[in-house]
């Protein structure tokens, strides 16, 4: 088996000609950035043969740039760089060559697929770059990284055509030295590969996750002793908040009935994640600060034999400041009116609350993030309801309604109006749920109420 | 079990966990049983006490998300023809809380709904044959009990 990096001649001779041809002065022609190493080693093991060129294939770009470089040989792929120039590299035949562009464009043009053919033409500008591979070789080197996974932390691995290389990608606490090793053990040149750390790739993180810091919707839990040993419930958190009382610390507002008692302070405990047991504050954020008593709010509670109030709103006090998103609700991927996503969209992951409305007019659109019916939307129906709770001596006066869904743990969630395409409007906190001739609504109170019983709070 | 998986198992949306732990686990049914406690026969003008009972009848812990707090029970009393003539939850709103009830093997809980024999409207029943049925909510299901009659005595 001989040696040999640069393959014999595949067979096409335009790509050649122009390489030939090429010639000093030419436009948007650049410098390699890449080592200028050579390819030929001393080390027969990292050496190509014909079969590895030959079976060297992928999928998706990386298999159409493996058949272009067999077609326009040299060609070691392309990219739209930062500023939209499509860059093409381009292997020289001999070192110290400059590269003609349009005779690489035009290469390309023959060859390439619709795919390649559809980026060209909207290309005003290709700029070539001086490749140290090909691309039909980094594929085939990359094939030999078949037990590259073996090694502990090892995330991905890539063609990486912007940089001419490939690119093991390992975790922050991965050993480089243990790539390497398995490099050299497989045959792959080392500065063939551009090792990089990233981060473990997560599963897409939902509205029941652990979360820091801590935005509106996402899952909070607690005990309530009151109900019996060990009982668990779960809610959402609404909003977070700093009072006028105690601006620079950061809170959180969720529903009063997520709480041990429901109106009065017992200084319930909040985990996100579920606690560890009864007693461990590990996953634990915050205690509840402020929860009024329920009573004859202001002489507005008409209703004999009933407690009342103007919000199922309490304050809870984050254990560390670091903990609050402020000025956030998690965004889902997408929202419907009676359930919608849990899982937080990558691309953009929150809302940021820019304003406050103190309540809602009848027939705006209100929208709610919690932690079982994901994002849910629709219109306001009924506005400043007395509305008595079911299994209880409980009237919370002036609440509004909405025509859209929610379910048990959803309570606490931040109810909103969209402003702008990220932008929204905090209008209050869900606290009920029920059904009106059959369709779900959710039943929220207003932040005039909430911050009427709370006290005045910043919430962006 | 311990507390926290035993929690996290009942909490997992889609019950994949859940249902491993009970498919190993259970010679049984891995679902709680919900039945109605209540007397066979009343006298006009009593008011029952109508008991919604949920029990593990399976071999292991099991963890139930219960919707709404309190919990959003519904018993709903129809006459012979059919007719729905009363039921807990008409028009009421829920908290939408939700409780992680954790029974051992063999422990029940129980929901107590109190129906002072009279229709939706506050008008008292006539006498006769009534059935009931109770409905608990969790996440994403119900769990609906037998029927079982009640004859109200003038």
């Amino acid at each position: 088996m001989r040696s040999r990096i640069v393959r014999p001649g595949h067979g096409l001779s335009l790509f050649a000609l122009m390489l030939a041809a090429i010639v000093s002065g030419c436009t948007e022609s650049e410098q390699p950035t890449a080592p200028q190493t050579s390819m030929t080693s001393t080390n027969p093991s990292t050496t190509l043969t014909d079969a590895e060129l030959r079976a060297a294939t992928g999928r998706g770009v990386d298999g159409e740039f493996t058949r272009l470089a067999r077609q326009v040989p040299g060609f070691g792929g392309m990219y739209f760089d930062k500023s939209g120039k499509l860059t093409v590299y381009v292997k020289p035949p001999a070192a110290g060559a400059a590269l003609r562009s349009t005779d690489v464009v035009s290469s390309l043009r023959a060859a390439g697929n619709a795919a390649v053919q559809q980026r060209l033409s909207k290309s005003a500008t290709v700029v070539t770059k001086a490749a140290k591979y090909d691309f039909t070789e980094l594929q085939a080197y990359r094939n030999r990284l078949a037990k590259i996974f073996a090694v502990r932390g090892v995330v991905f691995t890539d063609t990486d055509e912007e940089q001419n290389r490939l690119r093991v990608a390992i975790q922050p606490s991965a050993k480089e030295a243990d790539v390497v090793k398995a490099l050299a053990k497989a045959g792959v040149p080392r500065e063939a590969v551009i090792i990089s750390r990233v981060s473990a790739v997560d599963r897409v993180k939902t509205l029941q996750d652990k979360t820091r810091p801590v935005a509106g919707g996402f899952q909070i839990t607690f005990f309530a002793p009151s109900e019996g040993p060990g009982l668990l419930f779960v809610c959402s958190v609404g909003f977070n908040a700093r009072p006028a009382s105690d601006p620079n610390h950061e809170y959180f507002v969720t529903a009063s009935h997520c709480s041990d008692i429901q109106g009065g302070n017992q200084h319930t405990r909040y985990f996100n994640d579920l606690p560890k047991n009864l007693t461990s504050n590990d996953n634990r954020i915050a205690t509840e600060q402020k929860d009024p008593r329920y009573g004859r709010a202001a002489g507005q509670c008409v209703y004999e034999g009933f407690r009342c109030r103007f919000s199922d709103a309490l304050l809870a006090k984050y254990s560390n400041d670091n903990f609050s998103d402020f000025g956030t609700i998690a965004r889902p991927k997408f929202g419907l009116q009676r359930i919608g996503a849990l899982q937080i969209d990558r691309n953009n992951p929150r809302f940021n609350v820019v304003t406050e409305f103190g309540f809602p007019f009848l027939g705006e659109i209100a929208h709610k993030v919690g932690r079982t019916s994901g994002w849910t939307m629709g219109p306001v129906i009924f506005t400043c309801v007395d509305t008595g709770v079911n299994g209880t001596d409980i009237v919370q006066i002036c609440q509004d309604w909405v025509l859209a869904g929610s379910q048990g743990g959803d309570s606490g969630a931040g109810v909103f109006e969209q402003v702008g395409p990220n932008e929204v409007a905090l209008v209050g906190i869900l606290w009920g749920g029920g059904t009106l001739d059959g369709a779900p609504v959710f039943i929220f109170s207003a932040m005039e109420q909430i911050e009427q019983e709370l006290g005045p709070l910043t919430t962006n | 079990m311990r507390f926290e998986s035993t929690l996290r198992a009942g909490l997992r949306r889609g019950g994949v966990a859940a249902l491993a732990v009970l498919l190993l686990s259970a010679t049984r049914s891995p679902h709680p049983t919900v039945e109605l406690v209540a007397p066979a026969r009343v006298h006009a003008g009593d008011t029952v006490d109508i008991v919604l009972r949920v029990r593990n009848d399976g071999p292991a812990p099991m963890t139930l998300e219960l919707s709404g707090r309190p919990v959003g029970f519904d018993v709903i009393v129809t006459n012979p023809d059919g007719k729905e003539v009363w039921r807990r939850l008409a028009g009421g709103a829920v908290g939408a809380a939700l409780m992680l009830l954790t029974l051992q093997p063999g422990e029940s809980r129980d929901f107590t709904a109190r129906w002072a024999l009279v229709d939706q409207g506050g008008n008292a029943v006539t006498p006769g044959r009534y059935f009931l049925r109770g409905i608990l909510p969790m996440t994403g299901r119900q769990l609906a009990t037998p029927e079982r009659d009640l004859v109200i005595d003038p």
